[in-house]
């Protein structure tokens, strides 16, 4: 059984660090505190991966990742939870790209390789689109079903019985024929930390580096400006000390009637 | 040229979502000087009544599809039937709500019909004499503002961000019914389950004390739950985070695939302000958020914002609270 991971390269959201608009509003501007991770929810996927071949020993799980030179970070911290071998689609430097561009190029690296199950994030946390996963697996034309909280691959029969988390505390249990893309949710299992092992021989481990340039252009149709969000409220800052704070806090309060 | 836009409602156990009306509100604003002819599409397995009540309230044509399926989503059956029916029609945008299941068929839809999609979309602005399409990224500190192609798109709303359309109409009740018969070969409905009953505490609470990832240690919930001492009658939820950490249990959590709650007042405590959240508080009668970071997205939508660092300032407050609050 081969199984792929895609994972993302995002900015940590650090307070101290500053991710700001460029002044044309086109780009953003990452200032030099801050620092790069992977996508949280990304880790629930690859550790989805590893327990399926706990289960499943005879699986090899890739972890994939598009983005530009220091993104393969991610590919590696991947492989040092456990997976076994790395891509990296390099790009540019600009990260903010369109799903669409994203999982097509995806797509074209990956549509000969034979996996049988593709795992990526439910959403990432920089573009928040939840968009690369479905999108891929049209592109493949495998079925797929996103915000998975639960898995189980019946080798024998070939597929894949899943439960999605919909609203209201419900789940839509669904079976899909493998191969198939399935986007993972938060809270689907415990992500490991990386064993020290593990990590010495994901650094030395050889990627494969697949240029973008190398691949059939998509391209990207969205026009976007960027901007800082307005108040929907008053959004009252406080100033003063802790104390002087806490005081016109209680003070506010009661003028609301909430404390006598 | 009047452009084609479909506004797709759907149902779950005999009623619309009202987020399929907060995506009729986008359509209609996206609507060019409003001239755009909209059309609904209502997806359900008994259609036929609920097509007529909804094109009488809202004052549009319908056209109501039957999915059968044991009334079940089928991710593989909609992508079929709902990629057919547009080509046919030449739609131009498809307005969607972002429900799960929205966000689960409409990135495959827009790609299988050529159209670009759009995710998360908060609201309609101008920019420079165009309509675009505004909506949240990083975790709500940036609005991205895109500019719409002229083929079309799926415009995909974020629930609770447009105001639910609710006009006076005197439509006409125009209806077609359509069942389209795809079977489903690649996707098996099992059945839908329900995990997790929605639980009172959140609902009644006229307080409720939030606690995000700032907490940072499991110890620090110790705080949260003697803040919400204070008040006379509070309950303690938490962003999804907390619970995916079994820090609370899944039915404390507040947002969009959690409670939706609307206390006198939501003091939101280590919380970003992403949508997913956002969406479930938003409507909260007063908000006060604590986090240290000035540039938090939870201040854009709070009456009062405090730059502190949770872990002193919660004490601080208690026991000014103490000191102050008449015996
Ligand atoms: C399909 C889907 C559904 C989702 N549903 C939900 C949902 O129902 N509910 C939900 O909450 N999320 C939901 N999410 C997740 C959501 O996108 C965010 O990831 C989540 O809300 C972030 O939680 P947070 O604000 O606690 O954590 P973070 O985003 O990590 O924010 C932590 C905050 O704490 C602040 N902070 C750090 N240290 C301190 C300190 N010492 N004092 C004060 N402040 C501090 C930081 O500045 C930061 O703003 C969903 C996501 C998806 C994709
Ligand atoms: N540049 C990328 N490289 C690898 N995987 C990605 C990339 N962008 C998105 N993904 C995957 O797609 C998921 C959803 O991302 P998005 O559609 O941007 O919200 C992420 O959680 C990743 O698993």
């Amino acid at each position: 059984m081969k199984i792929l991971v895609c994972v993302k390269q995002v900015p940590e959201f650090d307070p101290e660090a500053e991710i700001a608009i460029s002044e044309n509003g086109q780009d953003i501007i990452y200032d030099h505190l801050t620092a790069f991770r992977i996508n949280r929810v990304d880790e629930y996927a690859v550790e989805e991966a590893l327990l399926i071949k706990k289960q499943h020993p005879d699986a090899t799980i890739d972890a994939l990742t598009v983005g530009p030179d220091d993104s393969a970070t991610v590919v590696r911290r991947a492989m040092g939870m456990g997976a076994n071998h790395g891509i990296h689609i390099r790009t540019s430097d600009s990260r903010n790209r369109p799903a669409h561009q994203v999982a097509q190029w995806i797509a074209q690296v990956v549509q000969d390789s034979g996996y049988d199950l593709i795992l990526t994030g439910v959403m990432s946390e920089d573009q928040m689109q939840g968009q690369v996963g479905p999108i891929l697996a049209e592109t493949l034309k495998q079925p797929c079903a996103t915000s998975v909280i639960r898995q189980e691959i019946m080798p024998e029969t070939g597929v894949v019985a899943v439960e999605r988390e919909i609203e209201g505390g419900f789940r839509d249990i669904l079976e899909l024929k493998l191969p198939a893309v399935l986007t993972v949710q938060s809270g689907m299992n415990t992500p490991r930390y990386p064993s020290l092992s593990n990590v010495m021989r994901a650094k030395r481990a050889k990627l494969d580096i697949i240029e973008v340039d190398s691949l059939t252009q998509v391209t990207a149709i969205a026009q976007a400006s960027l901007d800082y969000p307005e108040k929907t409220r008053a959004a009252k800052v406080l100033a003063g000390t802790a104390e002087e704070k806490a005081k016109q806090l209680f003070h506010i309060l009661q003028e609301k009637a909430i404390f006598p | 040229m009047k452009k084609k836009t479909a506004v797709i409602f759907e149902s779950f156990q005999e009623n619309l979502r009202i987020a399929s009306w907060e995506a009729l509100t986008c359509a209609i604003e996206f609507s060019e000087d409003g001239v755009d002819e909209i059309t609904l599409v209502l997806m359900d397995d008994k259609p036929k009544t609920k097509a007529g009540e909804l094109s009488r309230q809202s004052g549009y044509p319908v056209i109501a599809i039957d999915i059968g399926n044991g009334g079940l989503y089928n991710s593989e059956r909609t992508l079929s039937m709902l990629s057919d029916l547009f080509r046919n029609q030449e739609t131009t945008h498809i307005c969607l709500a972002g429900t799960t299941q929205g966000l689960d068929y409409a990135p495959g839809l827009a790609t299988r019909l050529s159209k670009q999609c759009m995710t998360a979309v908060e609201s309609v602005v101008t920019e420079e004499q165009n309509l675009c399409l505004a909506r949240a990224i990083y975790g709500g500190k940036i609005m991205e503002k895109v500019r719409v192609d002229a083929s079309g798109a799926v415009i995909v709303t974020q629930p609770g961000t447009f105001k639910p359309f609710s006009e006076e109409t005197s439509g006409a009740e125009v209806v077609e019914c359509l069942t389209i018969d795809t079977p489903a070969e690649s996707i098996h409905n099992v059945k839908v389950k329900q995990v997790q009953k929605e639980s009172s505490a959140l609902a009644e609470a006229p307080v409720i004390i939030s606690a995000g990832r700032g907490i940072k240690e499991e110890e620090n919930l110790e705080l949260v739950q003697r803040l919400a001492a204070v008040f006379t009658k509070s309950a303690v939820g938490g962003s999804r985070p907390i619970c995916d950490l079994e820090w609370m249990e899944y039915k404390q959590q507040v947002g969009i695939t959690g409670a939706t709650v609307t206390p006198d007042l939501y003091l939101a405590c280590g919380i970003s302000g992403a949508a997913q959240h956002i969406s479930g508080m938003r409507n909260s009668g007063f908000i006060v958020s604590i986090n240290i970071d000035p540039k938090a997205a939870i201040f854009n939508y709070s009456d009062v914002c405090i730059v502190e660092d949770l872990t002193t300032f919660i004490p601080t407050f208690i026991e000014t609270v103490e000191k102050l609050k008449p015996a």
